[in-house]
């Protein structure tokens, strides 16, 4: 799964650590969703769509291997 | 894993390790013929519980990916305990020490430090290459 966390992140003038304290967890957990080392919970998913204001479509994108 | 301890049992736990350390080096110093074992015991009881509470307390913000590496170290370590058990039953861990050919101790440090190795570099890498 693809995502523009980052390019948002940035957009929005956040850091990962005040982006991580907005939703509650470590900046280590940022940094690994944005390198796409790990995919976050539906509930966090929702908080950082909800805090960047945006959908979370446009912020996670599913790809072909995602279906298989 | 529900049952977490708060962030300063770590350091509880560092004091403890100390302890035991400490008991461990006199036992070795001083070959003390009857409270040895007693010495030995304290010290492996010690150094044990140092390590459980070290990998029972939560990280300062625990969230769903610490949970995450937190599962993966324990996954990881569970099957290096029974790899170990069979490189074991073969010998090649006699470097390790212990009275007896199949120490518990040693299945217990061994879990307990490949736990803790796998997950703070688990953690920290991270970091390491967004620098």
């Amino acid at each position: 799964m693809k995502n523009n966390l980052k390019e948002i992140r940035e957009k929005n003038n956040l850091t990962q650590e005040a982006l991580a304290n907005l939703v509650f967890v470590s900046r280590q957990t940022i940094i690994s969703i944005e390198k796409e080392y790990y995919v976050p919970t539906t509930p966090l998913a929702l908080k950082l769509a909800q805090i960047l204001k945006i959908k979370v479509e446009e912020l996670f994108i599913l790809e072909k291997t995602d279906w298989k | 894993m529900k049952l977490k301890l708060a962030n300063y049992w770590k350091k509880i736990a560092g004091i403890i390790l100390l302890l035991a350390i400490t008991f461990l080096v006199i036992n070795k110093i001083y070959n003390f013929n009857i409270a040895k074992s007693t010495l030995a015991s304290f010290g492996k009881i010690s150094f044990t519980l140092a390590g459980l509470l070290f990998i029972m307390s939560k990280e300062k913000v625990e969230d769903e990916y610490i949970m995450n590496i937190r599962l993966q170290s324990f996954s990881f370590c569970f099957l290096l305990g029974i790899i170990a058990y069979m490189i074991d039953e073969s010998g090649l861990l006699n470097f390790l020490g212990g009275e007896n050919p199949r120490d518990m101790f040693r299945y217990i440090l061994i879990e307990m430090f490949t736990y803790i190795l796998f997950f703070y570099a688990m953690l920290y890498r991270i970091i390491k290459f967004e620098k």
